[in-house]
């Protein structure tokens, strides 16, 4: 039997941040992982799918080079070879991956390739071997949500094709038709990859506006440009049934179908708990989710949860963040974690990015509220990049001008999020962003002109 | 020699004092009557004089602290005199044990006043493992909430104390450890930040702590989380002081003393005619109110029951008309008395009325006169108020509220017919403790005083 001060059960950016975080601050720890270390963000996630949309971007940035007076190239023949695109995003995994286990290995972690399964509330069975900590944090994720809808084989006994993100990331053909399922992140960021690669795209969401959590008046933006796009975006549809190709929904009260040659389950994602054997803790769940407190802590003591397991945010960066609280806390610290300052990132071109409330939140939260807007397209860095879509809007509460919202879409838009991130962390308010230089040129300008706006008026716009 | 100077005793019911201000400071020189400091009694700030010359060398109670009369206050004495020994003496009697150990460093208080003295502080204020805190630092810290345990202060004052501007420079000096909205939110409230704990990283204040902070000061009402949402706060003033004996004397009055209301009109046709005529004969001039106070005086002789108070089981009744008249002041509300009315003509009664009046708005009257009264007139007819009632002023069993006077149609009858004849009328209100004043005295009271106006020759014969 081996004995450590912290197990960590999963190897995504949630577990192999909080091991890196536990051993850094003196503790004997040990990380199980059954599959690749990295987890779902390195190896089915946030990484591959990031690779895809990078080869659609220079496919395009090919397609318009004549725009910006560069000669010599074909440009109408620009394509996207497949292979090569899959060869490419293996490369970057395999050299990411091989970095967590490099820092893992650099900061004495010991690593179990295996299943993790609870004994008792501090003794784990790893392959047959028992090992006991103090403290163990489950971090094992989640898996795509399956549709509860009958799913059978079309005309002549075509099975459905189904596939869920994983498989499509390793797609090596590109289909002539797809319908997703789902509007969320992960659906609209396929539609919109493999509308870019070429297939014909349906996506089919339950609600009345895709990407349902992003404030409207940027979705009914972002909307527009898959449309134009080609992606027919259908919300208020109800997935009746799947035949072979064939997605039947109810749509304004008539049963209608799209046809995939590929069909995309994008409906959300559940936490990954199997082969735990957590009934034998007992442990209080939120549903399929482990609940926790603030400090990550569940009903058991000495075990924690957290990332997309505790079903809290189910983002790779609260992860990581939730690992280095729950190891602070086991190191007698209490610390919290505030869920509502969590930016994300939609990676479309232009991309979307976003921290704190949306217009329609704050004012139910709020009631009066000031709302700032500056459009991409009066931005000097934005027009040399050729990408003016997009707008920035921000939201401050006006006795103390505190930013409650700043919802960006456009060009660099992920990258420039974090100055918000970290103004509302800080508590800073409009005046501190509008007081701040920011260099010239670049897109991030279009930050200050917003809280300008928020407060009275933007300088560069009328 | 060096000699203390003491908390006064100013009437017979004071029993302590609260240092109000200090004008002067350690080391200054003073003269003899010299005012050095002004205290605050349950009715008046008095200011008090030196009894001799020399050099504040010591202020022994800092502002803001009540302490009981007759102990030490301030020691005064020649600029290079030993006083150690009076310094623990005094700490001695005012139960201070951070002043305590004062004689065993005698160097200290030998330096020459006004030299600097922080480098002479031979220990500091938490090398012992306790922290020393002058009683107003105390009592900052009290106000402001501060956990003094956590916060590294630097006492600068006597043996390395903590003095409330000590806590106050830290507070200002760590300004940057609070986030922009947390500070925002704390000047909208009227929060001196520098009393909040941090719960941020590295101890930063944020906006929670400030609203904990400003929900735990007692602004209660407010929905926790959002504290300020619906009412901006100008500023928040302690209920203290003057302000508080005011209020809980009034309640006292009247949530002890069940009060009951008259209402009576006063035709003043002839009262204005003598008065014109009383101030055109001589050189006092006499007010409408003198003449009131006098109505009153008249008036309450032949009422007894209504010169009285009710006090530990026994109604008393006085003989003297101790006559009280309220004086509104920006602070608050006092009552001067005009002692032994009824032997006073009315040009005295006003003679003496507005010395009175006038040293109430100046803050110098002397705790004697605004003792001891029997009732109380209040007067808001220069304010062109038509009707009031008044709270009455504990003990005293009735207080006369008197209105201004207003040309109003009155219906009389002449000849057996009804005609609208346009009068000069005022409104005046009795208030009663309705425990030992029945309806029946009362009216007979307030038509006494009615009859008196309206006929005010007999005020004066």
């Amino acid at each position: 039997m081996k004995n450590y001060d912290i197990a960590i059960i999963g190897g995504g950016p949630g577990g192999y941040v909080a091991a890196i975080k536990a051993a850094q601050s003196g503790k004997k720890v040990c990380l199980i992982e059954k599959g690749e270390l990295g987890g779902v963000c390195l190896n089915q996630g946030c990484i591959p799918t990031k690779t895809l949309l990078k080869s659609v971007e220079i496919v395009n940035a090919v397609r318009r080079c004549g725009e910006f007076g560069v000669s010599g190239v074909e440009a109408s023949q620009a394509a996207i070879k497949m292979d090569k695109l899959q060869e490419r995003k293996r490369a970057i995994i395999k050299k990411l991956t091989g970095g967590v286990g490099f820092l893992l290995q650099g900061n004495g972690v010991k690593v179990y390739r295996g299943n993790a399964s609870f004994m008792n509330r501090d003794t784990l069975n790893v392959n047959g071997e028992e090992i006991k900590a103090a403290n163990i944090i489950i971090a094992t994720g989640s898996q795509p949500a399956e549709l509860p809808v009958p799913i059978g084989a079309g005309e002549k006994g075509k099975q459905a094709p189904i596939i869920t993100s994983t498989e499509a990331l390793e797609l090596t053909e590109i289909p002539k038709t797809m319908v997703i399922i789902g509007g969320g992140v992960i659906g609209i960021e396929f539609a919109y990859i493999f509308a870019q690669l070429g297939s014909k795209v349906t996506v089919v969401e339950m609600m009345e506006h895709i990407l349902p959590m992003v404030d409207e008046e940027i979705t009914d933006e972002t909307a527009k440009m898959l449309k134009a796009l080609g992606i027919e975006i259908i919300t208020g549809a109800k997935v009746s049934r799947i035949a072979g190709p064939s997605v039947y929904f109810e749509h304004a009260g008539t049963e209608k179908t799209a046809q995939g040659a590929k069909i995309l389950m994008a409906v959300g994602r559940v936490p990954h708990t199997e082969g735990l054997n957590l009934e034998t803790l007992g442990l209080k769940m939120n549903g399929r989710a482990i609940a926790v407190d603030e400090h990550l802590r569940t009903s058991v003591q000495g075990i924690y949860a957290i990332g997309d397991v505790n079903g809290m945010s189910m983002l790779a960066h609260t992860a990581s963040m939730e690992g280095m609280i729950a190891v602070e806390n086991i190191l007698g610290h209490a610390f919290r974690i505030d869920y509502n300052r969590i930016p994300w990132g939609i990676y479309l071109q232009p991309e979307l990015a976003s921290v704190g409330l949306t217009e329609k939140q704050a004012r139910e939260k709020y009631g009066k509220i000031k709302v700032g807007r500056f459009p991409l397209a009066a931005n000097g860095k934005a027009a040399i990049e050729g990408e003016t879509r997009g707008m920035i809007k921000v939201i401050i509460e006006p006795r103390y001008n505190e930013i409650l919202g700043v919802h960006i879409y456009g060009i660099h838009a992920t990258d420039m999020i974090s100055e918000s991130v970290l103004a509302m962390n800080l508590e800073a308010t409009a005046e501190e962003i509008t007081t701040t230089v920011h260099p010239h040129p670049t897109v991030a300008e279009i930050i200050p002109e917003a809280f300008h706006a928020a407060l009275g008026k933007a300088i560069h716009f009328l | 020699m060096a000699e203390f100077i003491l908390m006064p005793k100013l009437g017979f019911n004071m029993e302590s004092g609260q240092l109000a201000k200090w004008l002067k400071k350690e080391g200054e020189p003073v003269q003899k009557g010299e005012v050095i400091f002004e205290i605050l009694t349950d009715k008046t700030t008095m200011a008090i004089e030196s009894t001799l010359d020399g050099h504040l060398r010591k202020i022994l109670v800092e502002e803001g602290e009540t302490v009981a009369v007759i102990l030490p206050i301030a020691i005064i004495g020649e600029a290079d005199e030993d006083i150690g020994q009076m310094i623990k003496e005094a700490a001695e009697k005012l139960g201070k044990t951070g002043m305590a150990d004062s004689a065993n460093a005698p160097s200290v208080e030998n330096l020459p006043a006004g030299a600097p003295r922080r480098e002479a502080v031979p220990a500091d204020a938490a090398s012992d493992g306790k922290i020393k805190l002058t009683p107003k630092a105390a009592r900052y810290i009290k106000e402001n909430r501060i956990d003094v345990t956590n916060l590294d202060i630097k006492g600068t004052g006597f043996q390395g104390g903590i003095t409330a501007a000590d806590v106050e420079e830290y507070g200002k000096s760590h300004r940057g450890r609070i986030t922009p909205l947390a500070e925002k939110i704390a000047a909208a409230s009227n929060l001196n930040p520098g009393g909040v704990k941090g719960t941020g990283p590295a101890g930063k204040i944020m906006k929670a702590d400030v609203e904990g902070a400003v929900g735990a000061r007692g602004e209660q009402g407010r929905p926790p989380g959002d504290p300020l949402a619906d009412r901006t706060v100008l500023k928040t003033i302690p209920y203290s002081g003057m302000r508080k004996i005011i209020g809980d004397r009034l309640s006292q009055s009247m949530f002890t003393a069940p009060h009951l209301y008259f209402t009576t009109s006063i035709d003043v046709a002839n009262l204005m005619t003598l008065r014109q005529q009383a101030n055109s004969s001589q050189e006092q001039k006499v007010s409408l109110n003198d003449f009131v106070a006098a109505a009153v005086t008249k008036a309450l002789q032949k009422c007894p029951e209504l010169n009285s108070s009710l006090q530990d089981n026994q109604i008393i009744q006085y003989e003297d008309v101790n006559l009280g008249i309220a004086v509104g002041l920006e602070t608050g509300l006092i009552v001067p008395v005009i002692k032994k009315a009824q032997n006073k003509k009315v040009t005295q009664i006003a003679r003496e009325s507005q010395s009175l009046i006038d040293k109430a708005r100046n803050g110098k009257l002397l705790p004697d006169e605004y003792k001891g009264g029997t009732f109380t007139i209040s007067n808001l007819g220069m304010f062109g108020i038509e009707n009031f009632t008044a709270i009455i002023n504990p003990p005293e069993a009735g207080i006369l509220s008197i209105s201004a006077v207003k040309k109003t149609p009155v219906v009389v009858e002449d000849d057996g017919e009804d005609k609208i004849l346009i009068k000069s009328v005022m409104h005046i209100t009795l208030s009663v403790d309705h425990r030992i004043i029945d309806g029946l005295v009362a009216t007979r009271f307030i038509n006494q005083i009615k009859a008196l106006l309206e006929n005010p020759v007999s005020i004066l014969i």
